[in-house]
């Protein structure tokens, strides 16, 4: 999936030593490709195809709208550590990597940077990051992809509250982008506590909403979520985006080495 | 204040609907909220709208919860001016129903009896009352009863469902007044009468109510449709027979209440088993006294009965439940008095024996009914009840000095132990004079011939001190002419009868709804009276009698007793029918005599109160909004 040879796989087949899988000969494949010990047996032609091996572009989107500044432990403090520790499995790994700040743009951008020696740039960039405006991801992800020429493997780390969330990611996944969604959630936000009569503010749009928070509008709640990030699972399941939902007080070896290792996304 | 036909009997109850207002400011009033800064609120505004909170003095929506509470106000203010719905049928009344409850009632001469005629001429006359009348239903029966006060018609039509005559006699002037002290000054007042004529016109001159007599199974004139035909036994007793008093014998007087001689077979049953029976031909409002004889010393229950059927089957059969009794255990305690000895042997049903006081304690007392003790008291008093004759000085009656002048006697002739007792020339040489206590009455007191000493001395005294009865003769029968003195005897008899134990009933036969006494058993802790339909009402002694009201129907009741759940006694007696009165079941009066206005005096206009459904609707309202409230969650 890059444009130069490394040694990340890539889910291409290509010309590295690594066997991934067989399929039937057709006219004008390379004869030296065709498995002779199973036309012995078969009497059938099929073809051996290789995994890909190639210099990996890894891009680290992270939103840094301003509801990603919010609860306890901050979303947005999570989603850095996340590109931080992505950003750097990415860089021992020989990859190319970019890290980009999005809210209703494209912000701050850092790379490509190559190499473990290029960590502390990566760290330093994530360290300024700030949230500052509201959330656009239609618009923010179209800037994104106009920009990149060369498809490769997105993460992006948001909270995905915003309408435009769908749109977003179908132009990422339409530019052939491996997408690797990281959707960042504060507790509250998963699991809102009871309580009285509240006025919520939007920290986004200032707009506020008054809420009986008792046991009627937390089950409503409930439902609303549960129908929201099964609405985002599918759309991922459907589009083959790599969906993790994580809460931002997640221990991150966990994260790192159980979920995205077992999923294939770290090796 | 009457609005669209209604009146409200309590138009401030509309000040309710000032809850309206009070409740749409409750929708429009600004809530105080709870400012928290979200990341964002895209998920919560895409909530239902109805957990969302108002805006501050925002219009109020029309919401259906608004609607409905309006609605529970609105119910409720309504049901608090208490809303009446007045119709034209007239105005409220005020009814007293007396339903005559006498045997007579219970004649067949109308289908099926006068009584069930007389309560669906009674349900007739409730129905007829305007809405919103009430009325009260007495059963006239030995006593007054009131079966249902101050209800409404239904409640009335219940109550005369559930009333049944009584086997006997009713007083009917007793009710009346009831009655009328019920009805007098009510607005709308009445009384209706239902009987069937078989009683005296009671002795009432002018009611300020009117009151109507309705005589069941009678022509208007107040002739009978068809003569009646009735034979009773009025009269039935067993006793021993005079000669052989170890056979039994049986009265039984039969009276015709017809108009024509009758022919009637008597038959007399001896504990279920047919013993005798005659036919005998009674003349029209005649009777006849049969002496049935040979009834065995154990017979328990004899009946007797009359073959032929007539109007009322209640008097054609009576009861009596022979009675036996032990002989009265009387342990004489005395150095020797032969008066003493001689009279209480001559009582009858009196077994004695004589002791010499210094065998006392060797002596199982509790085989005795009663104690008499002769100049001797213990220092230690014995359960049973005690006569005291010749008293030593003692702490239970202390003999202060020795009265040596002859003593004239005077008595209270009231005393139950002074009945036929004559003491006029009765003398009493010496006597102690004892110091009454406060449980003890005078019986006779002797006074001093002499005139040497103006105070009277106690001589004969009675009470009942530590659970058992005590009589006391303060001086020396030898040293008076009492036991030559024929009222001696008589005196003695009476004084044992006072000891002895009080019968576990005090009759065997008695009349319906009459009082019945009983005596429990010492240990008894309940007392069940059982009749053919098994357990009609159970009590818990607490003192030494019981009275109870004898069933209203004929029969042959048990009195058991019980000692923790166990039988420790079973007393049967019978209820009769054996009264002329009641049996004659012709008519003799159809006019009460009374003088009484012939319009009540005017009520409140007739209807209907509404606010039990207003009531009713404001629950279901209520039970809406939860539904309602809960469905959308």
């Amino acid at each position: 999936m890059g444009n130069t040879a490394g040694d990340r796989r890539s889910q291409r087949r290509g010309q590295s030593m690594q066997f991934a899988d067989h399929r039937s000969y057709v006219a004008g494949d390379d004869p030296r490709q065709v498995d002779w010990n199973i036309y012995g047996r078969s009497g059938q032609l099929f073809v051996k195809q290789f995994e890909d091996e190639q210099v990996l572009t890894v891009h680290l989107l992270v939103d840094v709208s301003r509801s990603m500044d919010w609860g306890e432990p901050n979303k947005l403090d999570c989603a850095r550590q996340i590109a931080a520790a992505l950003g750097h499995v990415a860089l021992a790994s020989h990859d190319r990597v970019f890290c980009t700040a999005i809210d209703s743009r494209t912000g701050a951008t850092c790379g490509p940077v190559w190499g473990r020696e290029s960590a502390a740039t990566l760290t330093g960039m994530l360290q300024r990051l700030s949230a500052t405006s509201a959330s656009d991801l239609d618009a923010a992800l179209a800037a994104f992809s106009a920009q990149t020429r060369l498809p490769g493997l997105v993460c992006l780390m948001s909270d995905l509250l915003d309408p435009g969330w769908e749109r977003g990611l179908r132009r990422l996944v339409a530019r052939r982008h491996d997408v690797v969604l990281l959707h960042v959630l504060a507790p509250s936000e998963c699991n809102p506590p009871i309580g009285d009569d509240v006025r919520f503010v939007d920290r986004e749009t200032g707009r506020a909403i008054e809420i009986h928070l008792d046991a009627v509008a937390i089950e409503q709640y409930a439902e609303r979520f549960a129908a929201w990030t099964g609405e985002i699972e599918q759309f991922c399941q459907r589009h083959r985006v790599a969906y993790f939902r994580v809460q931002s007080d997640v221990r991150l070896e966990s994260l790192l080495f159980d979920s995205l290792r077992r999923r294939g996304v770290l090796r | 204040m009457t609005l669209l036909g209604i009146t409200l009997l309590g138009p401030l109850g509309l000040l309710a609907l000032l809850g309206i207002p009070i409740l749409v400011l409750l929708y429009v009033l600004k809530v105080r909220y709870r400012d928290e800064e979200v990341g964002s609120t895209f998920l919560w505004s895409q909530l239902p709208r109805d957990i969302s909170a108002h805006q501050p003095w925002q219009k109020p929506r029309l919401s259906v919860l608004l609607l409905i509470q309006a609605a529970l106000v609105v119910a409720l203010a309504l049901a608090l001016a208490r809303p009446f719905a007045a119709n034209l049928a007239g105005e409220q009344q005020y009814a007293v129903v007396v339903l005559d409850g006498s045997a007579s009632m219970l004649a067949t001469d109308v289908t099926p009896n006068r009584f069930a005629a007389a309560v669906d001429l009674a349900r007739a006359k409730v129905a007829a009352l305007p809405d919103g009348s009430s009325g009260t239903l007495i059963l006239a029966g030995p006593q007054p009863t009131i079966l249902a006060a101050e209800a409404n018609g239904r409640d009335l039509a219940s109550a005369l469902e559930k009333a049944q005559p009584v086997a006997g006699r009713s007083d009917l002037s007793a009710a009346l007044r009831l009655a009328l002290a019920l009805a007098q000054g009510r607005a709308g007042g009445q009384i209706h009468v239902l009987s069937d004529g078989a009683f005296d016109a009671p002795a009432i001159g002018t009611a300020s109510v009117p009151v109507e007599l309705t005589l069941v199974g009678m022509t208007a004139s107040g002739a009978e449709p068809r003569g009646t035909s009735n034979r009773a036994i009025v009269a039935i007793e067993t006793r021993p027979e005079p000669r052989n008093r170890r056979d039994h014998q049986t009265f039984v007087r039969v009276r015709n209440f017809d108009t024509a001689a009758s022919s009637v077979t008597v038959t007399l049953s001896v504990d279920g088993a047919l013993h005798d029976g005659r036919t005998i031909t009674i003349d029209p409002d005649g009777s006849a006294d049969l002496v049935f004889t040979g009834i065995p010393a154990d017979a328990r229950v004899v009946a007797a009965r009359l073959a032929e059927s007539d109007d009322l089957r209640s008097d054609d059969v009576a009861w009596t439940v022979v009675e036996r009794r032990q002989p009265t255990q009387i342990l004489l305690v005395t150095h020797g008095n032969i008066f003493l000895e001689r009279v209480l042997t001559l009582l009858p049903d009196v077994e004695v024996a004589r002791i010499q006081p210094r065998r006392l304690p060797a002596v199982d007392l509790g085989q005795f009914d009663v104690i008499v003790m002769d100049n001797y008291v213990p220092d230690v008093l014995p359960d049973q009840p005690l006569l005291l004759v010749n008293l030593p000085d003692s702490q239970l009656l202390p003999v202060s000095e020795t009265v040596r002048h002859r003593l004239l006697l005077d008595w209270d002739y009231d005393d139950p132990l002074a009945r036929f007792v004559d003491l006029t020339d009765v003398r009493v040489n010496r006597a102690g004079r004892v110091a009454v206590p406060g449980w003890a009455r005078v019986v006779a007191s002797g006074s001093d011939t002499t005139g040497g000493s103006s105070a009277d001395v106690p001589l004969i005294l009675a009470g009942e001190v530590g659970g058992r009865r005590i009589v006391a003769f303060a001086f020396d029968l030898q040293q008076s002419n009492l036991p030559l003195s024929a009222s001696f005897p008589i005196l003695m008899a009476n004084a044992v009868g006072y000891l002895q134990p009080p019968r576990a009933l005090d009759t065997r036969v008695t009349s319906a709804g009459s009082a019945l006494t009983v005596a429990p058993h010492p240990q008894a802790d309940r007392i069940v009276l059982v009749g053919e339909g098994g357990v009609r009402r159970a009590i818990t002694p607490e003192s030494r009698t019981v009275t109870l009201d004898a069933p209203m129907v004929p029969g042959i009741f048990e009195i058991q007793q019980y000692a923790r759940d166990q039988l420790i006694g079973v007393e049967q007696f019978a209820v009769n029918l054996t009264s002329p009165e009641a049996s004659d079941i012709r008519p003799r009066t159809n006019d009460l005599g009374i003088d009484t206005p012939t319009s009540p005096i005017p009520g409140l206009p007739a209807g209907r109160h509404l606010w039990p459904w207003l009531i009713a609707l404001a629950i279901g309202g209520l039970v809406f909004e939860w539904w309602w409230y809960h469905r959308r969650a």
